[in-house]
């Protein structure tokens, strides 16, 4: 997995790229997190749109991610939810826990305020 | 006579040095770890080179640090287990530049950092191994130029056998820590197979089969049968996120939380909600688990389930329709208070129902294409008529097939039930 962060104004867009496997995968999502939450930046948008695959254990950094922001009383939403992430999110039944959007704009746009 | 007489001592010498060598050589070859090469180096040493003092350093685990090894004739509390940095002293620039220096007067040398009064002179030589500077010996000395060029060779013979030695103690300790850990790892798969059923259950007008293959040692994935009355039996397929020990720890918690709530609850959503909650109290938001819990009765042959976030299991009817077992709620232990709901279906004479994790319908993901829903279902219709072990069998083989040599990157798990 690799991760890119980019902030627009209050919100930092953090793209995701390749497979995402779990593993180290997830302390290196869960510490970029950490460093934007202590900046002070509470919105997320997790861009999926080049991610290739993903497993059950890559959907635990999501999770993780999710609990992670929501702790720090921030938001987190995601966008360009690829065909297999959103089966994932199907047969997990998680689809109600995640605010999924078809691309960054939206994503950013959703915020409540 | 006096030159003969001089070159009959040089041989002699020349002799002491080759035995000294050859006795070193051989202490290093039966020394099993770092403390005692070095140990046997030093006491070698001690025989062709005069010392006052002397010290081995190795680069320690962290960037930059070093580390005083074996030392001698130093206070000892002044060096042993001292940490110093690579940027000091004269030993830091030998091992910074992996080239041997002797400074006759130390006090002149702005590099020297005093530890001893009396020293005058010091001789370092870096360990070096291929291309890695693992350390250096170093030796000071009283007396003002100490070290001759014959007395460097030796020490740079030493530091070349000092080198090959500690290559090899480290390897052999990385080897018997493997050992160690992979006779660990056998422990608990042994104890993790003695929790999965050992044969299948016996309900009258069923064919029931089940199998387990780990990715690793230690698996995450986890079924069972569970009697509870004489007609109805518990029927369970799960897969903890994750591989390898942490997740077989999670997989040995889950059996004993379900287990505990079948004996006590007959509501099947209440057992899941249970179970939900000590999975979300007991662990991390990165750690859940999917899984599947039916109660079949083999009276009326109705099954009851809930299906809480895993690949929903195929039921085949003996007309050739097929029904996915979606119902239920959210994966376990990740949400505070999800709401799980029953479902029943009708097992009618002929009928297979096949559960799995996704270790089947993953298989080969890793090099780009999955196993996949599609095949799983193309396998059931055409083992349909087949004893349930063989279609169980027929599954996890061909999905380890088509996984090819990423076969073990997951667990496959497959249980079968027909109804005869």
């Amino acid at each position: 997995m690799k991760l890119k962060a980019e902030t627009h104004g209050s919100v930092v867009v953090i793209e995701l790229k390749g497979k995402i496997m779990g593993g180290p995968d997830a302390n290196l999502f869960r510490e970029e997190l950490k460093n934007h939450l202590d900046s002070g930046i509470k919105k997320v948008v997790v861009d999926l749109g080049k991610v290739d695959w993903m497993n059950s254990s890559g959907l635990g950094i999501l999770i993780g991610g999710l609990t992670t922001v929501k702790n720090a009383n921030g938001e987190m939403k995601l966008a360009r939810v690829t065909e297999k992430i959103k089966s994932l999110l199907m047969i997990t039944k998680l689809v109600q826990v995640f605010d999924a959007h078809d691309s960054v704009e939206t994503a950013i746009a959703a915020f409540s305020d | 006579m006096n030159i003969l007489l001089k070159s009959t001592t040089k041989i002699s010498t020349a002799s002491h040095e080759v035995q000294v060598l050859s006795q070193i050589a051989l202490m290093l070859a039966k020394a099993v770890n770092t403390p005692e090469v070095l140990e046997s180096i030093l006491d070698g040493l001690q025989e062709l080179v005069d010392y006052d003092a002397a010290g081995i350093f190795l680069l320690g685990n962290t960037e930059g640090e070093i580390r005083a090894q074996v030392v001698r004739g130093y206070p000892r509390e002044s060096l042993i287990n001292v940490r110093q940095n690579v940027d000091e002293g004269i030993v830091g620039w030998v091992i910074r530049h992996g080239k041997a220096v002797v400074v006759n007067d130390v006090a002149s040398d702005p590099r020297y950092v005093k530890t001893i009064d009396s020293i005058k002179c010091e001789l370092a030589v870096p360990i070096v191994s291929g291309q890695n500077i693992l350390g250096c010996i170093n030796l000071e000395s009283n007396k003002e130029n100490a070290y001759t060029d014959d007395m460097v060779q030796h020490v740079e013979t030493l530091a070349s056998y000092a080198a090959v030695t500690l290559e090899r103690t480290k390897n052999q300790t990385q080897l018997m820590i493997a050992r160690q850990l992979e006779r660990e790892l056998q422990i608990a798969r042994g104890i993790q197979v003695a929790l999965l059923p050992r044969r299948p259950p016996e309900l009258e007008g069923y064919d029931i089969a089940g199998i387990n293959i780990p990715s690793r040692d230690v698996g995450g994935d986890y079924f069972d049968y569970i009697p509870i009355t004489q007609w109805d039996l518990g029927l369970v397929i799960a897969d903890v996120a994750g591989k390898g020990v942490p997740a077989g720890l999670i997989m040995s918690g889950l059996r004993g939380a379900i287990r505990t709530r079948v004996e006590t609850t007959y509501s099947i959503r209440s057992i899941l909600t249970g179970v939900n909650r000590f999975l979300y109290e007991s662990t991390g938001p990165e750690s859940f688990v999917t899984a599947f819990y039916g109660v079949l009765n083999g009276r009326n042959h109705q099954f009851t389930y809930v299906n809480a976030g895993h690949n929903p299991p195929m039921l085949l009817h003996a007309d050739g329709r097929l029904v996915r077992l979606q119902a239920g709620g959210p994966l376990l232990g990740v949400l505070p208070n999800p709401n799980y709901q029953n479902a029943t279906a009708s097992l009618e004479p002929g009928a297979v129902l096949l559960m799995f994790t996704d270790g089947i319908v993953e298989a080969g993901a890793e090099a780009g294409e999955e196993f996949g829903d599609i095949r799983v279902e193309k396998l059931l219709r055409e083992f349909a008529d087949e004893p349930a072990n063989v279609l169980a069998h027929e599954l996890e083989r061909e999905a380890a097939r088509f996984s090819g040599k990423d076969g073990e990157i997951d667990d496959r798990t497959v249980i079968v039930v027909k109804r005869l």
